[in-house]
């Protein structure tokens, strides 16, 4: 089984900002259970506008060169995430600018550039907050950089988590891959 | 300053910049990657040489004097080592008489590959590359040398490119325990064998067990029929590539599936991942979910259920996934066998999740009426 995060809410060291404390908000509803977000830090801003879009990169491991589909993976947070999957938004940088970054500066490969919106994100009771003010080289961060905050989500059982992720690539798919153009 | 035959860069144009070198005078320290870098350009000039004399044993006589290096001068103002033929040296290899030309552009150009790729060339010999990981050994983090520096394009070695070359080769070849698809195209009684993995490339093989020579060599048999089969082994992989190298020792063997089985390859792919596949994380796949997969596809395949997307698991399993604009249907099978199944609507809000499914047929069943057609 794979959790969305780590025991005791916190962020990434990397990002230099203060540890995070649960912040309870108005909850909705995934599952059964109700859920709060986690406390934003300094200089993060949680996006409002539901047409932007965000940059997500693909790993070749999560791509069906034969099919040319993404897995539902796309949209699982790995371990260094700790429930903050890194993507960058539309308003402040392009879905080939987003690619070549990570091809070019991070030196990891990508089977492209797929997206989703705010509204999509928070179809599924998370959000998109932009870092991209804490983040300091190096290494040089990624313009716009945003992330998918699941941090609360950590608890969802095996079911509730393939609901997460599926409708997430669902939407992701019916856009299609934004770069290189498929 | 050099006499009047000097020119101003010398022949060979490299720089070093950035901490002790912006200051006046040369830093004792960098002549340790001056003579490094002489090593590399005699180095590329034996590569030149038996390029171009395939046949030859050994080099003409004084080789190494044709290409030697010499320190003249350094330039004030900035470290510019001034790098000359020796002024002795009247002799030129014959059939190749720019020989220091070519090999000084021949490292000029590794270089180039190594900053822009961060790997080294194909063609670079071992020779090379040991004083390539040597080279700058002693800089510190602001340092770097840059070569061809008086032309329109310098390559700029740094210290932090250094850095990541290192960590990509120490990567580079990775011992995996795994499973290997394909076929086995020779067996011999010393213990050796070639096997030709899932896009033909042959791969030289060995095992140590004696017990071993009876199950390839049954196997050796289905694969004359075309057959794949499947070897769980220690291999040698290339970490960033995932390329097989070479088959150090053989655990088991088994038959696989036709080799026109359309599923195969896809299968083969993910069997042959290392373990950190997915940036450090993701278990390997073996042959046991990889054999139950197999037989959920096939009978996709029999009963026309469309083509699936094949994906490994990070946690060792594998996945069957149909996507379309509006719904999503999975189905997976883990390590020991058993199968979960799920299936998402956006439109419909239909959704459907099944576990511990120990049946294949019975997992297709679960899915079949979302993916029929």
């Amino acid at each position: 089984m794979v959790d969305y995060g780590e025991e005791t809410p916190s962020v990434s060291a990397e990002q230099g900002v203060e540890e995070a404390t649960v912040e309870t908000q108005a909850a909705e509803v995934i599952g059964e259970s109700a859920f709060e977000f986690y406390k934003t830090a300094e200089g993060e801003e949680v996006l409002e506008d539901e047409d932007e879009l965000v940059w997500r990169q693909c790993a070749p491991g999560h791509f069906d060169t034969s099919t040319g589909k993404p897995t539902l993976d796309l949209f699982r947070p790995n371990e260094a995430d700790s429930g903050m999957m890194s993507g960058s938004r539309k308003s402040k940088t392009t879905a080939e600018r987003a690619y070549k970054h990570r091809v070019e500066v991070d030196q990891k490969l990508s089977k492209g550039t797929w997206a989703v919106s705010v509204a999509e994100v928070d179809k599924v009771d998370a959000r998109v907050v932009d870092d991209s003010a804490n983040l300091k080289p190096p290494p040089a961060p990624p313009p716009g950089h945003v992330f998918i905050d699941v941090r609360h989500l950590k608890d969802l059982d095996k079911r509730e988590r393939l609901r997460f992720r599926s409708t997430l690539l669902i939407f992701a798919n019916k856009r299609g891959r934004q770069f290189p153009a498929p | 300053m050099t006499d009047g035959e000097t020119e101003a860069r010398g022949i060979a144009d490299i720089r070093f910049s950035g901490g002790r070198y912006d200051k006046i005078g040369f830093p004792l320290d960098g002549i340790d990657d001056l003579h490094k870098y002489q090593r590399l350009v005699i180095e590329a000039a034996k590569k030149i040489w038996y390029d171009k004399h395939p046949k030859a044993h050994r080099l003409p006589s004084n080789f190494n004097e044709t290409v030697r290096l010499r320190l003249t001068v350094v330039e004030k103002g900035s470290v510019v080592p001034v790098l000359e033929r020796e002024p002795d040296v009247q002799q030129r290899i014959k059939d190749i008489p720019d020989l220091l030309d070519l090999s000084i552009a021949y490292v000029d150009d590794a270089f180039a590959t190594i900053v822009s790729k961060v790997e080294l060339p194909d063609d670079m010999p071992e020779s090379m590359t040991s004083i390539v990981k040597l080279f700058g050994g002693y800089w510190q983090e602001n340092e770097r040398a840059v070569f061809r520096s008086s032309s329109a394009e310098p390559v700029t070695y740094t210290f932090a490119r250094r850095k990541e070359l290192l960590a990509a080769l120490a990567a580079e070849n990775q011992e995996v325990r795994g499973t290997l698809i394909g076929k086995i195209r020779m067996l011999d009684s010393t213990k050796e064998f070639i096997f030709l993995d899932g896009k033909e490339r042959p791969i030289n093989g060995h095992f140590s067990e004696g017990s071993i020579f009876d199950e390839l060599h049954e196997v050796h048999k289905l694969s004359e029929s075309a057959d794949l089969i499947w070897l769980e082994c220690k291999f040698i992989a290339n970490a960033l590539s995932g390329e097989v190298s070479k088959i150090e020792d053989v655990y088991d063997a088994g038959q696989f599936a036709l080799s026109s089985n359309p599923w195969a390859p896809r299968l083969a792919e993910l069997a042959a991942y290392p373990k950190g596949w997915l940036d450090g994380e993701g278990d390997r796949v073996d042959i046991v979910p990889i054999s139950a997969a197999l037989a959920v596809l096939d009978l996709i395949t029999e009963r026309g259920y469309g083509t699936p997307s094949i994906f490994a698991d990070v946690e060792g399993g594998v996945r069957m996934e149909w996507l379309t604009d509006v719904s999503h249907t999975v189905l997976s099978v883990d390590n020991d066998s058993l199968f979960t199944t799920y299936h998402l609507n956006l439109e419909t809000g239909e959704e459907d999740y099944v576990e511990k499914i120990k049946v294949y047929r019975d997992a297709l069943k679960a899915v079949s009426r979302y993916i029929h057609g």
